[in-house]
Formats: C-alpha cells, structure tokens, sequence
C-alpha cells in the first residue's frame, strides 16, 4: 500500500465526481510578508535560507555585522595546523543570491511590540516575523570582567576569526614544559564536546612540538560530559601523558596577570590559559525582553521555537532555553523547522504538529582519527525528547576523521549557501 | 492509474471528510515528507545535493531509498551512523522521506518533478496513513 498525503488526498479529491465542492479555505495560500532574522550564524543562516526557499514570496532580511562566517564546528582542528582559517570560512553571498536581503549592521533595540528591529546605523526595520538567532555571550568569572584580561585569557568559543588564531599564537610561543590550562564550564554550553576535543587536539600539536609541555583540563562537571568512554580513552591512552584531567574543578576566579585559575582543587598557573566561561543567549536577546529561562537563555515553545515571551518572535540556535543541545547541526535542524513553521504561519496553513531535529557531531580525537555522535529528537508533550533507538556515538577511525571533513562542507553549505 | 485505482473507495468517503476537513481553516500543501528529509540534507546536500564526500541522494527513485533506510533500520551495527539515524524514524516516515527526495531534482536546473509522482509502490512500503509517528 502507498501512503496518504494531504497532497493526495486533493488530488483524488479533485478527480472524483462525487466529491464536494471543497471550501475556498482549503486551498492553500501563498506565503508573504517580511521576516529579519537577526545573526548569520546556523540557526539564522538556514532559517533565512530555507524560508527563501520554501515560501518564495517571503521577503527575508539578514542582519549580521561579520564580513563573512567562521565556524566553531571543526575550528579545533586549527590548533594543531591541521587546518587554515580560510577552511572554516563561507561568505554569505550564497544567501544573497537566493533573495536574502543582507544588512551588514548590527541589531541593537527590538520592540516586539511595534515588530520594529533598530540597526547600529538608527535604521530600522519592520517585521511580520522576527527570528532571533544571537547566539551566545558569555559570563565571565571574577578577574575577567575587563577587556584587558580577556585578551591576555582567550577563550575562542565564538568570534572563531579574532579568537581562534589569538589562541594558536600563544600556544605556538608557550615554552616547552609549560602548561596549556583548558578551563570547562557548566552546562548548557555551546558544543557540549568541543572542549574535550580541543584538550585532544593540543595534545596532538604539544606531543609533536613541545613534549614536555602538557594539557591540564579543569571541568566543572562531575565527569565528561559528551562521549565519555571516546575521551576518556582518549586523555588515558591516546594522548596519555599529554592530558591532565580534572573533574568537580569549577574556576572561582582567575589572575589575568599570572595566567592562573583559581579553583576548589587548587590553584592551577598556565603558560596559556583558556578559560571557556559560563555562556548566556546572544546580548539582543536581553535587550529585547527575550530572556525568562534561568535569567540566561530566551524560552521558546519547542514545537516552533517561537518565544514565549512575545508574539511573532523566533529564536533559533544556542540562544534558546529549549532542552535541545546547543550545536551547530541542531541549530541548523531548528532554522528549518522554524522556516516552515514561520512559512506556515504566513500562508494561513496548520503547522507540523510532530516535528523532529537531527543532530551529528563528528569530534576529532586524533590528527588522523575522529569519532562521532548522534541523537534526534522529536515533539512529544510539549518538548523535544530524545528518539532512544537513534543515540549512538562511533568509535575513532581513520574513516570517520575524513567523513568528519565532509559533513563539515557539506554542514556549512546546508547553513549558508 | 495505479494510484487511483487503489484508492477509489475513498471516493465514497470524500462528501463525509470534506465537511470535516471544511471545520479546520486550511490543509497543509506542504509534502509531509519534506521536514523529514530536511535532516537528511546537512550531510546529504542541500535538497540532496551533497558537495564532496557525501552521497547524493536527490533523485534517486523512492523504492530504493526506503528499501536502503529499511536494511539501515533492520541492522543492528551501530558503527555504521546511517544505522542509528534510521532508527530514528517510523517505517511511515522513511518512506515520506524517500517520496520527497525522489521527486526532488539531481540537477539543480532541472524541473521539480510533482512530490512522489506515481512511484512504483514496493510490496513492502508501509500503509497508508495521513499521520507519521515517532517511535516511542
């Protein structure tokens, strides 16, 4: 037997001589009106792109103030060489050749009431629909408030062009013997595995060019968070020697001025010091009244990811409160879930009541080797729950470290392009 | 029309389901299998279209796809990632999937074919059903 669509449905519907004349509401409507889409991240990129695409008559503005994207997937592969800058780079010209209208400004005031977004420039901009995709900020531990100290302690957790070549370069002069300290922090956080595959991959860049030196990771949490037999056996056996673990070592405070992270354990002083800090959602997400989950993150109904603190607002990615993990690839999965959801709404149709998202994360463990996870979710009683039959993490392979370059390609083009 | 054929008894019931279908403001155009085969395409290509490394998908007939997500759903070796992500869905929804990626085009210069067309129904393709479900 072939299955029963709507679609079908019509189509017999319209070949039958018995049937009804079907109401003028059946017939679906064309999707219009404007939607800005603040940050061209995953979650804001694959919403712009994928509204263009299925609700053509949508006019679709993008506001982000990067020349280009640099991603945070993949962007520990830089550490060691094993990757450039420009590998990890996508200009946003791809989103402009399907009609996305691109505003290189920054979003700095939003009235959900007026559905009006204010630029940098004092332009604004009206919506019908608004999608939110900031991000996250970060809350800095005592000693780091200042911008002073922040540059002496990076954290390359977002801004991957300024950050992430910020940080090689003090690993490149940290003397041999010296320490790179590597600070995690609480969830939720961007990319629960990312810092457990940066300690491996300045492991793999330290063994080769400073063998005495040596990792130290100071995980708040209790244990790995994400796949935590793979590192593990990484920091034990892989790169034993290479990589001191620390669990329950939460950082308290931190001398900028000595490189030293101060935590419940003891006192820990660094020759570079990278402290990933608490992170929070995207700053316009607090100035537009967005914010009521845990006074950090912007909540949202997880069917549609629409706010629930004002109408017509969206917020897609690391930004939101959901339960969903904050990563690329997620956030990607919501950007269309919310473009058809936004495209519905527009054109008068009812929305996917059971929608799912799809996650993959391919982590490196090795500059040969990578291993990979994946989980998706799906709509029950009102949140997103894991489908249990589909959580399952691959052991590191020569394999997975090449299919792990592919998904990244072909990850950034699905977002940007 | 094989379809048609096969469905002619729902004739009968379409004055009943239309006054039902009348009390809601619309019906969706959208193919249901299109959300679905969305989380296909981060890896697979942009409507299936996959750059270096991946494989392509769009285009290739529905019977073959579903017939490929089944073995992926049926194996239990999990190092294999397509096993678990077929996992994730319900024999209904794979075969969603597959229709809306068949009809989608290899070339992005070809015409869009209309969603599923009249695609040769494999025996073992899931009943028909206007829902999908999760697994639970």
């Amino acid at each position: 037997m072939s299955p029963y669509t709507r679609r079908d449905f019509l189509k017999v519907a319209g070949a039958s001589a018995s049937v009804v004349l079907l109401p003028r509401s059946l017939r679906a409507q064309v999707a219009s009106g404007r939607v800005v889409v603040i940050g061209g991240g995953f979650g804001g990129g694959t919403t712009a792109k994928y509204l263009r695409m299925w609700s053509p008559d949508v006019d679709v503005t993008l506001v982000e103030p990067a020349p280009t994207f640099h991603s945070c997937v993949m962007s520990n592969l830089y550490y060691p060489g094993r990757i450039e800058l420009n590998f990890l780079e996508t200009p946003y010209d791809g989103l402009v050749s399907r009609g996305v209208n691109r505003v290189r400004d920054r979003a700095v005031e939003v009235d959900t009431a007026a559905h009006t977004v204010t630029l940098a420039n004092g332009q604004p901009l009206t919506y019908d629909k608004l999608v939110v995709a900031p991000g996250i900020d970060f809350i800095f531990p005592p000693g780091l408030e200042d911008p002073a100290a922040q540059a002496r302690v990076p954290h390359a957790w977002k801004n991957v062009a300024a950050q992430a070549p910020l940080l090689r370069s003090m690993l490149r002069a940290m003397p041999n013997g010296s320490t790179f300290v590597l600070t995690i922090p609480s969830p939720p956080y961007r990319c629960p595995p990312g810092p457990y595959e940066r300690a491996c991959m300045v492991a793999s860049y330290i063994r080769r060019s400073k063998p005495r030196s040596k990792v130290i990771v100071l995980d708040a949490n209790p244990d790995i968070l994400a796949k935590p037999a793979i590192f593990h056996h990484a920091f034990d056996v892989t790169h034993r020697g290479f990589v001191e673990y620390h669990p329950n070592a939460p950082v308290l405070s931190v001398d900028a001025d000595t490189l030293t992270a101060i935590t419940p354990i003891g006192s820990f002083q660094a020759g570079v010091l990278n402290v990933i800090p608490a992170q929070r959602a995207g700053q316009i997400a607090f100035d537009a009244g967005l914010v009521n989950v845990n006074g950090r993150w912007a909540g949202v109904d997880p069917m549609n990811f629409s706010s629930t603190a004002a109408p017509d607002v969206f917020i897609v990615g690391d930004a939101n409160g959901s339960s969903v993990g904050k990563s690329g690839h997620f956030a990607n999965s919501e950007g269309k879930l919310v473009a058809a959801a936004i495209g519905a709404q527009l054109a008068g149709e009812p929305e996917n009541a059971s929608p799912m998202l799809g996650n993959v994360c391919y982590s490196a463990i090795t500059l040969e080797s990578a291993s990979w996870f994946t989980n998706h979710l799906i709509y029950r009683g009102g949140a997103m729950v894991p489908v249990p039959s589909s959580v399952a993490e691959g052991p590191p392979s020569g394999g997975n470290f090449e299919r792990m370059f592919a998904w990244g390609r072909n990850l950034w083009a699905d977002s940007l392009i | 029309m094989k379809l048609l054929r096969r469905w002619w008894p729902l004739s009968l019931a379409l004055p009943v389901l239309a006054v039902v279908l009348a009390a809601e403001a619309q019906v969706s155009e959208v193919p249901v299998g299109r959300a679905l085969a969305a989380n296909c395409f981060q890896c697979h290509g942009t409507d299936g279209r996959a750059l270096n490394g991946m494989p392509s998908i769009a285009g290739k007939d529905a019977p073959s796809l579903y017939s490929d997500m089944l073995e992926y759903k049926e194996s239990a070796d999990y190092r294999n990632i397509m096993v678990p992500i077929a996992h994730a869905y319900t024999d209904q929804e794979l075969w969603e999937l597959s229709l809306y990626i068949a009809s989608l085009p290899e070339h992005p210069d070809e015409a869009v074919p209309s969603h599923g067309g009249d695609a040769v129904v494999p025996d073992d393709a899931p009943p028909a059903s206007t829902e999908t479900e999760g697994e639970e």
